[in-house]
Order: C-alpha cells, then sequence, then structure tokens
C-alpha cells in the first residue's frame, strides 16, 4: 500500500513566558492511502496540535521546530505560505470539534461551502459553485437541500451543522481528510450516523482519514490501524486488530481497561491513577512514569520506539531488551 | 430586506427611537427639498447667504425673513435651511471617512497582532494624544477656511476611536473557531479580515457611527463659530451663531433683544445633534447581539 501522508519526527513545541511546552515531540506515523487512521489519548495530549501541525495552522506562540511531513512525497514544512493556502481545503481538508460555533454566523451554509470550491477554482462560476454546493448538501444527508443551502448555521442542529462541515471539507475532493473529534460534541444516535456518514464517503471518494478522538469505541469501530498518543509522543501504534486484543503500553492498556463494556462483569470502572502532567513539566525519561504500575529503574530514561510484531511498535521498557 | 423592515418596525416600536427618527427624517426633507422651501438668490452658488440689506443690527422677524435676519442682515430662515444641507455632508462625509479609515487600520491592527499591531496602535495613540477640537482647529487653520479642509480635519483626527474599536473586537474574534475553518479550507488573508471577521465585528463600529454623526456635526459647527471653519457667508449652523455673538447679550435693559439671532441656529443645532443621539441609541439596541439571538424568524 502507498504511503498519502508520512510525519517523521514532528516537533511542534509551544514557547511560553513559563518555559517550552513540548505539546507534538518526535511524533512519527504514517497514512496509507485509502486508510483510517485513528490517533487517541487523553485531553492535551497532542492530538489537535499534530492535525494543526499537519495543516501548518498552528496558533501562536506555538511553532514546528523539527521534523518532515511528507505529502504526496512533498515536505508540507518547506512549503510557501500560498502553496500551503492551496493545499489546505483542496487536498487536505479539516473538520473540527464544535459544529455549533465552527460555521461563520453571518453567512447561509450554501454560501460557505460554494465559497470553498471559488477559492480554490476562480474560474467556476458562482452559480455553478451554488449547485455543487447543493449536490454536497444532499450527499452529506440534508433533507431539502436546496432550501437547507440558504439557512444560515443558527438555524440548524449541531448534528446538521457537522454534515455542512464535512460537505465543506469534501466539496474539493481532497485527499486527506482530518477530523478533529468530530462526533464529541454530539450525541450518541448523531454520533452514528455521522460515523457512517463519514466511511461513505472516504469509500466514494477515495480519501483517507485522519480521526482524532478519545473515544476508543469509535476507533474500534471504524479506523484500520490506530496511533496511541500520551504526553506528546506516540506510545504506540499498529491496526486496529492488534492493538485492541494485545495492547502493549501499560498506557495503552489502562485505556481500553477504562473502557465500559458489555462482555464483562465489573463492579467498578478502571481508571488511570493520576492525570496528564502539565506541557511544561513532563517527568524525565518515560513520560507516563508517574502513572505506571509497571514502572520501574529503566524509565527515567527515555525508551526507544520498538517494532515488537509485524507493524506494531511500541514505545516502553518493558520491550526493548 | 427583511433585516431592514425588521429595524424599522423595532425604531417605530419605541417612543424615544421613534421621536429621533422623525427629527432626523424632518431635517433630511428640510435638506431635500432646500431648493423649494427657500430658492436661492444666486442659483449657482445656493450655499451663499443672500443679504436683506447692509446695515449691521440684525432685524426681527417679518414676513420676509421669517426667522428674521442677523448681522450684517444675512437671512436666519436661508441658512438654517440650506445648513442642514451642509450638516449631512459635513456629517455624513466625516463619519463614512473616518469610520473606513479606523476600521481598515484597527482590523489590519488587530488581525495580525505582533509587531504591526504594535506600531499601528503606538501611531493611533500619538493622534489621541492630542485634544480632539484643539487639533481639528489647528489642522484646518493649517489647511485654510473653508468646508472641504474641515472635513479632512475632522477626519483626520476622528479615526482612533473607531480603529481602537475594530482592534478589540478583531482579537477576540480572529480565535473563533470559524476563522480557523476559513482559513483550513485556504481562504486568503484579505479574504478573513474582510468578508469572514469584519460582518460579525461590524455592529459596534455602526453604532459608534450613528452616535458620533450629531457630535461631528457640532464640531464642525463648532470650528465654523471660531472662523476657522466655513468661509464668510456660507449657509453653515456654525457660522450662523458665529454672527450672533456680538448680539447675545441684547442690548442695554433688553437682554433678549436679538433673541432670533442664536435661538434659531442653536435650537437648530441642539435638535439636529439630539435626533442623531436617540437614533444611535435605538440602534444599539437594536443591534445588540444579545438581543439578536432571541429573534427567530
Amino acid at each position: 500500500m502507498k504511503k498519502l501522508l508520512e510525519v517523521l519526527n514532528l516537533k511542534t513545541y509551544f514557547f511560553l513566558e513559563e518555559g517550552v511546552g513540548k505539546a507534538v515531540d518526535d511524533v512519527s506515523f504514517f497514512i496509507n492511502e485509502g486508510e483510517i487512521f485513528g490517533l487517541v489519548g487523553e485531553s492535551g495530549c497532542g492530538k489537535s496540535v499534530t492535525a494543526l501541525s499537519i495543516m501548518r495552522l498552528v496558533p501562536s506562540p506555538g511553532k514546528i521546530v523539527g521534523g518532515k511531513i511528507i505529502f504526496e512525497g512533498e515536505n508540507l514544512l518547506e512549503k510557501s505560505y500560498e502553496e500551503m493556502r492551496d493545499i489546505r481545503g483542496r487536498k487536505i481538508s479539516m473538520i473540527f470539534q464544535e459544529p455549533m460555533v465552527v460555521l461563520n454566523p453571518v453567512y447561509s451554509i450554501g454560501f460557505q461551502i460554494a465559497e470553498a470550491i471559488v477559492v480554490h477554482y476562480p474560474e467556476v462560476s458562482w452559480d455553478e459553485a451554488w449547485e455543487r454546493a447543493v449536490y454536497m448538501i444532499e450527499k452529506v444527508g440534508i433533507p431539502n437541500p436546496r432550501r437547507r443551502a440558504e439557512e444560515y448555521p443558527y438555524q440548524m442542529s449541531g448534528g446538521m451543522r457537522q454534515r455542512a462541515m464535512i460537505a465543506m471539507a469534501l466539496i474539493n475532493n481532497p485527499r486527506l481528510l482530518i477530523a478533529d473529534e468530530p462526533t464529541t460534541a454530539l450525541d450518541v444516535t448523531v454520533q452514528a450516523q455521522i460515523l457512517e456518514l463519514m466511511e461513505r464517503l472516504k469509500e466514494e471518494y477515495k480519501a483517507s482519514i485522519l480521526f482524532i478522538t478519545h473515544d476508543l469505541s469509535i476507533i474500534a469501530e471504524i479506523s484500520h490501524r490506530v496511533g496511541v498518543m500520551y504526553g506528546g509522543k506516540i506510545v504506540e501504534v499498529g491496526d486496529v486488530f492488534s492493538i485492541f486484543d494485545r495492547p502493549l503500553h501499560p498506557y495503552t492498556f489502562g485505556l481500553l481497561n477504562s473502557m465500559p463494556r458489555l462482555d464483562k462483569e465489573e463492579k467498578r470502572l478502571y481508571s488511570i491513577p493520576g492525570s496528564v502532567p502539565s506541557l511544561l513539566s513532563f517527568p524525565q525519561g518515560c513520560r507516563f512514569k508517574d502513572r505506571c504500575d509497571k514502572a520501574f529503574s529503566l524509565c527515567d530514561k527515555e525508551p526507544p520506539l520498538v517494532e515488537v510484531e509485524s507493524g506494531h511498535f511500541v514505545q516502553c521498557w518493558l520491550f526493548s531488551k | 430586506m427583511n433585516e431592514v423592515l425588521w429595524v424599522l418596525k423595532r425604531l417605530l416600536k419605541n417612543p424615544s427611537s421613534c421621536l429621533g427618527l422623525v427629527i432626523v427624517l424632518f431635517f433630511a426633507l428640510v435638506a431635500i427639498f432646500a431648493p423649494v422651501i427657500a430658492p436661492p438668490e444666486y442659483p449657482d452658488e445656493p450655499y451663499l447667504l443672500p443679504k436683506g440689506g447692509w446695515a449691521v443690527e440684525p432685524s426681527p422677524p417679518s414676513p420676509d425673513h421669517p426667522f428674521g435676519t442677523t448681522e450684517g442682515q444675512y437671512d436666519i430662515f436661508y441658512g438654517i435651511v440650506w445648513g442642514a444641507r451642509t450638516a449631512f455632508k459635513v456629517g455624513f462625509m466625516t463619519v463614512i471617512f473616518s469610520a473606513l479609515i479606523g476600521v481598515v487600520v484597527g482590523a489590519i491592527s488587530g488581525y495580525f497582532g505582533g509587531w504591526i499591531d504594535e506600531i499601528i496602535m503606538r501611531i493611533t495613540d500619538i493622534f489621541m494624544a492630542f485634544p480632539f477640537l484643539v487639533a481639528a482647529m489647528v489642522l484646518t487653520t493649517i489647511l485654510g477656511k473653508g468646508l472641504d479642509k474641515v472635513m479632512i480635519a475632522l477626519i483626520a483626527f476622528g479615526w482612533m476611536g473607531y480603529a481602537r474599536l475594530i482592534r478589540g473586537s478583531f482579537l477576540s474574534a480572529k480565535e473563533e473557531l470559524y476563522v480557523l475553518a476559513a482559513k483550513a479550507i485556504g481562504v486568503s488573508s484579505f479574504k478573513i479580515i474582510f468578508k469572514h471577521i469584519l460582518p460579525n465585528t461590524i455592529y459596534p463600529v455602526i453604532i459608534q457611527a450613528s452616535m458620533s454623526m450629531g457630535s461631528m456635526v457640532v464640531t464642525a459647527s463648532a470650528l465654523s463659530f471660531l472662523g476657522v471653519g466655513a468661509p464668510d457667508g456660507y449657509a453653515d449652523w456654525g457660522q450662523m451663531i458665529s454672527y450672533a455673538r456680538n448680539w447675545i447679550v441684547g442690548a442695554p435693559g433688553e437682554a433678549l433683544r436679538y433673541w432670533y439671532t442664536f435661538v434659531y441656529p442653536g435650537g437648530t443645532i441642539a435638535l439636529f445633534v439630539l435626533g442623531w443621539n436617540l437614533l444611535g441609541d435605538a440602534i444599539r439596541d437594536i443591534l445588540d447581539p444579545k438581543l439578536r439571538r432571541i429573534r427567530v424568524r
């Protein structure tokens, strides 16, 4: 399979007055063509910053300080501002967590979707762009598309807005769709519909998806390969079956255990002790060691990423000789 | 169109805003129909006040001069009718251009931030360091007499408020997710500023502009009153009061003998400003985003 996107040793640091926050520190992973890659982790572990780094939209005072992002054979970090603007929305697009505030309140959704076309294809007439927007609105399952296109975001529910956002992201047929917790703000039934929609459209448009979430059940359902992030690092990568059947890293293990399950009877749900350390005060060595019940002397040194079985990598001293 | 009708409907609901609207409309009608209400004596130069004679002393209202004549026998009624045109011209021009400059400067400053913001805001501070009236007066004196010079001076020292206002809104609006989303579909900075953020932040500017219509006209009148504004004999309310200067105290034993020389122009200015302020207040209430949310179409 061909790799569409390869992130190599990406480092995105935030330069704050209190010090340097290493939000993404030496992260490497790749996404194959036509694949859904799930990125999981708790809040504040660097998932969103990774996504924004790929888009080159890291907010100040954050900066990409090292690494490579190879997309279709070219390093995105070497692109100029204008080249990058051309890629955004045309080859890579993104949908966000909060559908309620992500659309501009003063324009109709048809306008915003049509604009996404015209921005990249100025030769397309507005009427044509509008027609395509209406078509796309229908595609994402919004009933009555012609009338809905003229409606404003405040007239729509969260699920509808997220559908509109998906329409906007897919209208230019991008190669990669970055979905940053697209279902987190939606209720469960709508979540399932949105997931199904994304899977269907992914097939139809032959796009790859980088799916960011903290919800393991979603990952299990839709992704092919999974990366587990903790404290700005990817601690375990593998295909979805090996991660769920044979989790290696104690953090992945903890995450899986803290998921409610129907096939096991438990009195109380497991939870990983402690919380994610602040960006500014990661412990030396393994960043998970303070919360890890298997920590031992070696953990004070930074563990290497090792391949335990084919395509299944883990960054933990338990598995390196 | 619905929007305009809705705003109008709300304007008419409230008595004070209704009054403001009536006053402003009244002046607008006076300005539009000035040639009918007070036919000019010199059609080529309608703003030139007609003289009723050569005597210095003002004369009281008479059938020929319904509001009387002021110093130098200039007709007060004519001055007020054509002065309405002057007032609208000065008000609209100064407010529109200073708002335009302020919005562009403030938007760029707020959106880009960093050192661009720093430089622009320090320049703004320098402009704000001068007292408005004094600065406008000095600039008008340097540029020379004439209404256009007054307007230039008022614009040159009137844009900073708008710049600060819009910068503040931009600082918060640029963090909104819809801005990030627009960036993520590849919209250029220019379009994000003027197409995406500006429509969301323009309301305070509209309110500020409608509120400052009155004060701009007052300041222009003040400049004319001080003798650096409109040229001699020009139909301008400030000028009219300026002619009344020597007659405000009246004659010995008859303090209010020349009341018409200052009551008519002074009252007109007060009424005009009152009208705009009431309207501005009403517009602020109507455009308040918190009140707008409640509305269901």
